[in-house]
């Protein structure tokens, strides 16, 4: 009877989530018409800048049907379904703040992080001092004056660091600009003065990659706008690719990064080698931002690389030269030998072996056959921060040691390493009298774990460290003669920077601040404590 | 500001050992008196502490003076004494050489007591050198550096105690005049059973003489 009851009781209680839902109605829907409302929504904001108030800027006679071009291709139905496409062209929604204004409302739309945003701009660019004097690009918005403007235009650092509060993770920023001084780019005569004047540099390759072949051609370019093609040259490959032909491994979307090597290869055969795209991609390499069409399949494998120190790179397949990084290529499924050259050099060479729908991105293929742990001897010096610490307790020396560093740990974005030093020598106390003359002998070793960045041939390290200091001091003089020594624990940081010197040699160099915490005429005291090395260091 | 003073102290813990400045910031001042007495001495004016007798030949150390300037009072003999400024050295030894061979201040001291009243126990002491004097005949002399300034107390037993401040600017005579009244109150009456009374007269048992 109790069995009955139980079982009675928990019935009820399992219907009760169903008949405490008064006045809620129940929809049963099915998954078709679920999965909508779950789609990434996709936002396009489409911005062209003819002309502008001051009329020295010159006006782009496409400008317009660039916005007018993209704005269709990325509302097409079975391709671009873009569900919210703004267009913005007329002076008073083109102004530095207006652009703002809509990115920021950009931000508050697109709230999920499989949503897509694109922001695509045909306008001039151009380059100025910005408030501290260093060179940066600005967007010609309609409201730039051409006399000022850092004051008025909108800088391309300032538009990225709105677009990147936007929530999804998924965004591009097109910019169908240039900002070398030809085409769709005016400078200012005193910043063409200023770069003219930097002869045998590049200034341009400090500020942009997409201007480091710009800059290595005539100012006097021919104009990114083609009459014949009726659009910025880019852009009309841009629209072209986003229409079908970038699709480059066939899996039925056309991404960003497709598009963008589809419209940079056409552009450049297009312009006869003259001519690079100025158009720039953000986020290249992030999660798949796909502007046209939707994955029906698993694509061909790729092989590409947007990684700054491979540009320029030729990439061959199995003998053939297929693209010039930055870049990529689709090939058939199976193995493949993979080669790097810049001339007759060949950086690389390894044969592969490549599924469907597999992504090579080469710069790991680069890095993973680079070695990963280096042996440095380390000479430097070390010393406390306050005079108080440097004059009573010792006040610094030099230091040779060693360090052993493995990089590309905890998937590749951290390096530890391993460093012991130490030295002796002489020197002298100031505590308040004559210089009291002192013999030392100091052992310090660590452990560092730092999160990497990497540059080219250049390698940062920042991390945390614990490292510990032995130091002893001898005095013989008239009045006192004896050792005292002292051990300490210390947490501190680690920076460093190594630049490769080939495959196999490095220079470094390293700054380890610490807090040591040492007893010091009876006090415990607490000290700031700082270690700087030069290494050079071999790998394998 | 926790964080940091829990990260100190652990790591104080875990440390071991430590440095000691402190026999580094004393030194030694040795010298040499030419003439010695039973009464010759050499002491820091600012640190008393400091004070030391010459050996038989002269030789005198002051060890572990903490480093800075220092004044040396020399007292050499009844009739020399010198005052001069030392700089002590961490870890050094600072010779002064030969010293305390220039004329010092001859201090004249006097009690003059009641009428009738002795003062066989009474004694004057200079503040600071450890130098004291039996005043059992009301007189007695001192030699001190010919500059600077110093405190004499006088304990006169059954009549009180007193101090007197005296400034010298060279080798002269300086009179130290103290004068005593009749105590009064129940130490009066004890009095000249503590002080005595002058030939001729008698402690009486109220203290007095008679």
């Amino acid at each position: 009877m109790r069995r009955v009851l139980a079982i009675t009781a928990l019935w009820a209680l399992s219907c009760a989530s169903t008949s405490l839902e008064k006045g809620a109605t129940v929809v049963r829907l099915s998954p078709g018409q679920v999965d909508p409302a779950f789609e990434p929504r996709r936002f396009a904001l489409v911005v062209g800048i003819p002309a502008s108030t001051d009329e020295r800027w010159r006006a782009l006679k496409y400008a317009t049907k660039d916005v007018d071009d993209v704005a269709r291709v990325l509302k097409e139905p079975f391709t671009g379904r873009f569900t919210v496409v703004t267009t913005l062209t007329a002076k008073k929604d083109t102004t530095k703040q207006a652009l703002l204004a809509a990115v920021q409302q950009l931000a508050t739309q697109a709230t999920r992080p499989d949503d897509i945003v694109v922001i695509y701009v045909s306008a001039h660019g151009t380059l100025a001092r910005d408030g501290r004097g260093e060179l940066a690009r600005y967007l010609v918005t309609s409201d730039a004056d051409f006399s000022r403007v850092a004051q008025t235009a909108l800088s391309i650092e300032q538009l990225q660091q709105v677009f990147a509060r936007v929530p999804s993770k998924r965004r591009a920023l097109v910019l169908a600009t240039c900002h070398s001084g030809g085409g769709k780019s005016l400078l200012s005569d005193e910043m063409q003065k200023e770069l003219a004047s930097l002869k045998g540099v590049r200034p341009l390759e400090e500020v942009s990659r997409a201007s480091i072949v710009l800059s290595a051609s005539d100012f006097g370019e021919p104009a990114r706008e083609d009459d014949a093609l009726k659009n910025d040259v880019y852009t009309h490959f841009l629209v072209e690719a986003l229409q079908g032909p970038g699709d480059r491994n066939g899996d039925g979307a056309v991404t960003a990064t497709e598009a963008h090597d589809f419209a940079r290869r056409k552009t450049y055969a297009h312009s006869k080698g003259r001519q690079r795209p100025s158009a720039e991609l953000v986020e290249v390499g992030a999660d798949p931002v796909i502007l046209a069409g939707r994955i029906q399949r698993e694509g061909r494998p790729e092989v590409f690389s947007y990684a700054p120190r491979l540009d320029g790179f030729a990439l061959k397949v199995n003998g053939e030269e297929r693209a010039e990084l930055p870049g990529g290529v689709a090939v058939t499924p199976g193995k493949h030998v993979i080669e790097l050259t810049k001339g007759p050099d060949l950086f690389l060479k390894e044969e592969v072996t490549l599924e469907v729908g597999q992504r090579l991105d080469l710069e790991e293929l680069v890095t993973r056959r680079e070695p990963a742990v280096s042996l440095s001897a380390l000479f430097g010096g070390f010393g406390f921060f306050d005079e108080k610490s440097r004059n009573e307790v010792i006040p610094g020396g030099a230091t040779l040691g060693a360090a052993l560093r493995i990089d590309r740990l905890f998937g590749g974005r951290f390096a530890l390493e391993v460093d012991v030093g130490g030295l002796g020598g002489q020197t002298t106390l100031d505590l308040g009298s004559a210089p009291v003359p002192v013999s030392w002998t100091s052992v310090q070793g660590g452990v560092s774990l730092g999160w990497t960045f990497r540059w080219r041939f250049l390698s940062v390290y920042v991390g945390p460290r614990v490292a510990g200091l032995w130091v002893q001091r001898s005095f013989s003089v008239a009045t006192y003669s004896g050792r005292q020594a002292a051990f300490t624990l210390m947490p501190g940081a680690w920076v460093g920077g190594a630049v490769a010197l080939g495959k196999r040699w490095e220079v470094s160099a390293h700054l380890q601040p610490t807090l040591s915490v040492l007893t010091v005429d009876g006090t415990l005291r607490a000290m700031g404590f700082v270690s700087g090395w030069a290494a050079v260091g071999f790998k394998f | 500001m926790r964080a940091l003073l829990a990260t100190v102290v652990v790591f104080g813990l875990l440390g071991c050992g430590g440095f000691d400045n402190d026999p580094l910031r004393r030194g030694t001042v040795r010298g040499t008196l030419e003439k010695v007495t039973p009464e010759s001495a050499v002491v820091i004016e600012e640190l008393p502490e400091f004070f030391v007798k010459p050996d038989e030949k002269g030789r005198f150390e002051l060890v572990d003076v903490p480093q800075g300037e220092v004044t040396l009072l020399v007292l050499a003999s009844e009739v020399n004494a010198e005052r001069l400024p030392v700089e002590v050295k961490g870890g050094q030894v600072t010779e002064v050489g030969s010293v305390g061979n220039r004329p010092g201040a001859l201090v004249v001291v006097r009690l003059t007591a009641p009428e009738k009243y002795g003062v066989a126990n009474a004694r004057v002491s200079v503040r600071g050198l450890r130098l004291e004097r039996s005043l059992r005949t009301g007189v007695t002399e001192v030699t001190v550096p010919a500059i600077g300034c110093f405190t004499f107390d006088l304990s006169a037993p059954g009549l009180g105690a007193d101090s007197k401040q005296l400034c010298v600017e060279g080798s002269a005579r300086y009179p130290v005049e103290f004068t005593v009244a009749v105590p009064d109150g129940s130490e009066g009456r004890e009095g000249c059973s503590v002080s005595g009374c002058v030939e001729g007269f008698m402690c009486k048992a109220d203290g007095t003489c008679g």
